[in-house]
């Protein structure tokens, strides 16, 4: 061991680099190098209410910039955007012993203490006695919940702002 | 009116990611393979609707895909509310088989799931074969829909998976209710001796790792119950250096116990010193209140048994006095007034299959090979079961090992004839008396 640890002579080059490999600094590699490095992503309960509540509060406060330039007709549309935000910020905190995904139609449902919670399984669909049926909604990419009867609606809007954004599209 | 879904998985989108590992899984599955490769022509199983409630994982699929292969019509539900494999799922779902499973269901929706498959056969028949894990299924459809199991094509016979679930089938037959042939798979000995040992070796750690990442090395661990399961699990945990105690109530077990060099103790010894309590007795109530008290902090808890009624969850889930935090999916904890935490897993149901993904593909294939013979005995041999609860012949099971030998480059040694009269065995067996223990 004594023979490893004395010191090297310096007058060799460093060895050519592998064409392909990464040889920069640890810090920066492009994939974790170190085992304490965070692993695969297990879905994280905790996290993602997190993650959500600060996308709403992101989009709510962005709308809300936006309305207060348009002052006071524009008022009530701001009540109804905290509203909403209110109510996706609850429907996150429902139950729910799933993964959820942006795109996906959620059906919730009240126990009988009150506790709501979400099934993929329709009102319609139950064969042993549907329990209490409080709605059915969409998850979207920005966390927010469309109630399915408003999908339509929805749908037109984000088409016609499509073609207004991206006219050549 | 009530509409029927095709299916109900978690994401329909997941199937390609499924598609995926099912054909990794292929690879692993020999025996279903050849069963496939012998049997799909022949096609034995045509006219079978098999409704099957079993875990919906990847190596579930490659099961699913060999029934298809050999021409039943199949629905599936998953045995357990945690265990399903979504992509696996989305896999076979695209392929037209309604699948109504998804990882994270209420017990309500569990149930649910076994009607909805019941009604999802094609021109909305019933299903005429069962194949079960667990019991659930069995008893639902006897208590639900007895009338199957009557008229012009009435429910052949069932098989069924695992140690509880054919316990169940023993205390049906001896009451008088079991209403059809029952193939019991689990007694197998390439089922119970490979797949609840070898199997719950290898996932046991893959759970408990992945959901906590708790290191094994120079922790006390204790495992209730020292059947196959509990056997595979001991040896797991000291195979990464944990010491391990073991509860019995088996003195045959305890002592096997024993032999093996494993403190045997009982959990009230073993609650306030152990750091990682396993349950593997199929028995109810093994870890109480008055255990979890006793546990030291950051205890983690969880069960490998087939029911979650070995760990008192209730417990702890309804103590005002304890405060829930969920950490993770499947993964919670409960903090006591004290301070003190417990980590439960997977909330006392399987740790393998709700923190993990179950058993590694190869040792499940010899017990789906068991599954899918027992199906072709029970289905085109009926007239040869009465109603009761019955095992594969010593032959077909020695038949799904040989399936596995060549995958491994097993050489097996070929009796002589003169070896053959002298042990009065024929060279190609069945080679063990049927009360042989291996």
């Amino acid at each position: 061991m004594a023979d490893d640890d004395a010191p090297k002579p310096m007058n060799e080059p460093p060895p050519a680099p592998i064409p392909g490999r990464y040889t920069g600094p640890t810090a920066l590699a492009p994939y974790p190098m170190s085992r304490l490095a965070p692993a695969f992503q297990l879905v994280d309960l905790a996290a993602e209410i997190q993650k959500a509540d600060e996308q709403i509060a992101t989009v709510t406060s962005g709308k809300l910039m936006l309305l207060a330039e348009q002052i006071r007709n524009l008022q009530a549309k701001a009540k109804e955007v905290l509203e909403r935000a209110k109510r996706d910020a609850d429907l996150h905190r429902a139950s729910c012993r799933f993964e959820k995904k942006p795109g996906g139609i959620y059906h919730l449902y009240r126990e009988t203490d009150g506790r709501l919670w979400f099934s993929l399984i329709a009102k319609d669909e139950w064969r042993t006695g549907a329990p209490d049926y409080v709605g059915s909604y969409r998850l979207e990419t920005d966390m927010s919940f469309t109630p399915l009867e408003e999908l339509e609606g929805r749908d037109a809007q984000e088409e016609s702002l499509r073609k207004l954004l991206l006219p050549n599209a | 009116m009530t509409t029927q879904p095709k299916y109900k998985v978690k994401d329909i989108n997941l199937a390609e990611m499924g598609r995926k590992a099912i054909g990794i899984a292929e690879s692993e599955m020999p025996g279903l393979m050849a069963l496939r490769k012998e049997f799909g022509t022949t096609k034995p199983l045509t006219g079978a609707r098999v409704a099957g409630c079993l875990h919906m994982t990847t190596q579930t699929a490659v099961l699913i895909e060999t029934l298809t292969a050999l021409g039943a019509e199949v629905t599936w539900t998953s045995c357990n509310i945690f265990s399903t494999v979504d992509h696996a799922a989305a896999a076979i779902a695209a392929t037209g088989v309604p699948v109504f499973a998804w990882k994270g269901m209420t017990e309500k929706e569990y149930e649910e799931c076994l009607e909805m498959q019941i009604y999802a056969f094609k021109d909305g028949k019933g299903p005429n074969m069962i194949l079960d894990d667990g019991g659930d299924l069995t008893v639902w459809i006897h208590q639900k829909h007895a009338q199957l199991f009557t008229g012009a094509d009435p429910i052949r016979g069932l098989s069924e998976e695992t140690t509880t679930g054919v316990h169940r089938l023993y205390e049906m037959a001896k009451a008088g209710t079991l209403k059809v042939p029952a193939m019991n798979v689990n007694d197998s000995v390439t089922k119970s001796k490979f797949d609840n040992l070898y199997g719950c070796r290898e996932s046991l750690g893959d759970g408990l790792k992945r959901a906590t990442g708790v290191m094994f090395a120079g922790k006390t661990a204790v495992v209730a119950g020292y059947g196959d399961v509990g056997k595979g699990s001991a040896q797991a945990l000291r195979a990464l250096g944990a010491r391990v105690m073991v509860t019995e109530v088996d003195p045959i077990c305890a002592l096997q116990a024993a032999m093996e060099g494993y403190q045997v103790v009982t959990m009230e010894d073993a609650a306030p010193v152990a750091d990682i309590f396993v349950t593997a007795t199929g028995c109810n109530s093994v870890i109480r209140a008055e255990h979890l008290k006793a546990m030291k902090d950051q205890a983690i808890v969880c069960n490998i048994g087939h029911f979650d009624t070995e760990i008192d969850v209730a417990w702890l889930e309804k103590n005002p006095e304890i405060k829930e935090i969920n950490i993770k999916p499947q993964v919670d904890q409960f903090v006591f007034q004290d301070g003190k935490r417990i980590t439960l897993l997977a909330r006392g149901r399987l740790v393998n299959l709700g923190c993990a993904e179950g058993h590694p593909s190869f040792v499940m294939s010899s017990s789906f090979s068991n599954q899918t013979i027992a199906q072709i005995e029970l289905w085109t041999n009926p007239k040869n079961y009465k109603v009761g609860v019955y095992t594969l012949p010593k032959k077909l099971d020695e038949k799904v090992a040989a399936l596995h030998l060549d995958k491994l480059g097993v050489k097996l040694t070929k009796l002589l004839p003169e070896q053959s009269s002298y042990l009065g065995v024929a060279a190609e067996g069945p080679f063990k008396p049927e009360h042989y223990r291996y």
